[in-house]
């Protein structure tokens, strides 16, 4: 403990630092018409060690992974958001204009993040199972896939502010295009996959493979209204801003089926008596 | 002509828009009726096999083909799971076997035969409950004994459900406390054995009472009264020793109070009531659907055929590496 703050938190504060770091060297390197992606991979593989460490820090203090309280799922995505992200920017150059948009949205659940009490729960019993772990990540893939192609499909629509047009000509309109929609193939399928895994997690632990509880009905809106993106897009000839948009949509549903919903509703997660 | 109308690409996204209408429409004002999401699914379901069998271009791309075929079988493997399925409830005693007539039925599908419930056997066994402070239930451990045998015991629990004969036994959040009672005529006539189930426990521990007629007699208030209460403060675990020292009162409509422990008997009229032993029982959802794995299975395939197509169609691609020139807002074209 250093004056007064826990491990876990200075990690925390150290891990947010380095996403910071790393959203202020895409823009400025985007200001100044000079990208550095190095730096920007630096700090975003810092970071994702820093919060692997936060995490692992909780985990053997409690004795359980971060799956419960808000804090946890904040702190998990922190992770696997860097993480997802960091391996894409590093391996698909396509996607490296979009971190103008997608880093300040890590940033913002690293803000989000310092306003929630990080007090722990209780694991209930239904949560020891495999299936958890494999619904878990698949999510999570989802998530990282949905967060590249909104980045790249925002700078996409806002191209009348300067340095997003600047950053588009200097990759492409149509390689920027293409990538949105391969990121948005690919999320089709892992949220495909984390519907199914949830299935048979929710079928072994509370005996009903689905309920229609609000985090199954919006996790469900969300797969419907991205089939209806891809669908969209081969069958009508899309413009391309609105297909942009759409893709935000669904980012947008996403986000908020992930960090919303299970903390406004009573889902039957909980244990209680 | 009219299948290829039928099978148009053009008419799935309404479709896909009105069950998205449909959900939002159910979850957020409360649309009663299944129907409202019933019917755009099943307009769905015509219109892709009418695009399977109608369009040739959609049969060409052997991913796609996979995707919709199974996203079809899904559709109609749910349809048979609901037509054959069953949900309820049960609620078993500890020593008291399973019985059909135990079950509270939920929803039945019109191909379930309820005789098939005969063929399931099992007794229940000793309950442990775990919990936390400010009652965080853990896990729970329920042993349950096929055949009435003791070396056919199964632990059942949490993730764990017992299964037999299709059906699957999962544990609910629903427990508590139970008194067995032998009811005798107080001249000749058979015993009757019972069990009554008192409020669960710990949801309602202030209120352990429950009102019972004797079969034949009057009608009763029974009370548990309880001394080991658990310190809800801290860890403790729900099992038959919160039983020990536990009371069940008799009272009469005539204000007549008898306190009886286990082993005791009390006159009731022309009925003797004996308690036989106090002991807790245990919630058990009741689920039957036979296409489950088959489900499973569909979603697996729809999800290897969407994977295939998409690498065929994208992934396996470079991205294009054109002259780099983009519109801007303005309408003039930059190159770089």
């Amino acid at each position: 403990m250093v004056a007064g703050y826990t491990h876990e938190e200075l990690l925390l504060w150290a891990g947010i630092a380095c996403y910071a770091a790393a959203t202020v060297t895409q823009w400025s390197g985007a200001l100044a018409g000079r990208d550095n992606p190095r730096s920007v991979l630096l700090w975003l593989s810092i970071g994702v060690v820093v919060f692997a460490l936060a995490i692992a820090e909780r985990w053997l203090r409690l004795d359980y992974g971060p799956f419960l309280t808000l804090y946890e799922i904040l702190l998990s995505n922190l992770f696997s958001l860097g993480l997802i992200y960091t391996l894409l920017y590093r391996t698909v150059p396509a996607v490296r204009p979009g971190a103008l948009v997608a880093l300040p949205l890590l940033l913002f659940i690293g803000v989000w993040i310092t306003t929630v009490s990080p007090a722990p729960s209780q694991l209930p019993a239904t949560y020891d199972n495999p299936w958890l772990w494999v619904h878990v990540s698949i999510g999570k893939l989802f998530l990282g896939a949905a967060l590249a192609a909104v980045g790249v499909a925002a700078l996409l629509l806002l191209r009348s502010v300067p340095v997003f047009f600047r950053a588009i000509t200097r990759s492409g309109e149509e390689t920027l295009d293409q990538s949105v929609w391969r990121l948005m193939a690919a999320a089709f399928v892992f949220h495909s996959l984390m519907l199914i895994a949830g299935a048979v997690w929710a079928q072994d632990a509370w005996g009903r493979f689905w309920s229609w509880d609000p985090l199954e009905t919006w996790a469900f809106i969300t797969w419907l209204v991205l089939g209806i993106t891809l669908h969209a897009r081969v069958t009508y000839n899309l413009p391309h801003w609105l297909g942009w948009s759409m893709v935000s949509v669904v980012f947008v549903l996403a986000f908020l089926t992930f960090f919303g919903v299970p903390f406004v509703s009573h889902a039957p997660h909980k244990g209680i008596l | 002509m009219r299948l290829r109308a039928l099978g148009s690409l053009k008419l799935t996204l309404p479709l896909m828009a009105a069950l998205l209408a449909a959900v939002v429409g159910t979850y957020r004002f409360g649309l009663v009726s299944i129907w409202w999401t019933v019917a755009p699914t099943l307009l769905l379901a015509l219109n892709l096999a009418a695009a399977i069998i109608a369009n040739p271009r959609f049969r060409r791309q052997a991913g796609l083909l996979v995707f919709h075929v199974a996203l079809l079988s899904l559709l109609l493997f749910a349809a048979y799971g609901q037509l054959a399925s069953l949900t309820g409830r049960v609620e078993i005693a500890q020593g008291q076997a399973f019985s059909p007539e135990l079950v509270m039925v939920q929803s039945r599908g019109p191909w379930h035969d309820l005789s098939r419930l005969e063929g399931i056997h099992f007794t229940q066994g000793s309950l442990q409950v775990n919990y936390a402070p400010q009652l965080l239930r853990g896990g729970t451990r329920s042993t349950v004994y096929r055949d009435e045998d003791v070396a056919t015991a199964v632990v059942v629990g949490d993730n764990v459900p017992l299964t037999q004969q299709g059906y699957r036994f999962y544990t609910t959040p629903n427990k508590g406390l139970a008194a067995v009672l032998v009811v005798q005529q107080r001249v000749g006539g058979a015993a009757q054995l019972g069990t009554v189930h008192f409020p669960s426990y710990p949801l309602r521990d202030w209120d352990q009472q429950v009102s019972w007629t004797v079969p034949g007699g009057a009608p009763l208030q029974l009370t548990l009264e309880i001394d080991r209460r658990p310190d809800l403060s801290g860890h403790w675990t729900l099992d038959d020793s919160l039983l020990r020292g536990a009371r069940l009162a008799l009272q009469g409509a005539d204000g007549e109070r008898q306190l009886l422990v286990p082993g005791d008997t009390a006159k009731v009229g022309e009925q003797v009531v004996k308690l036989e032993a106090l002991r807790l029982w245990l919630g058990y959802e009741v689920f039957y659907n036979p296409a489950l794995s088959w489900m499973l299975a569909a979603a697996l395939v729809a999800v290897l055929g969407l994977g295939w197509h998409f690498w065929a169609k994208l992934w396996s691609k470079p991205l294009s590496t054109e002259p780099v020139q983009v519109k801007h807002r303005s309408g003039r074209w930059v190159h770089t």
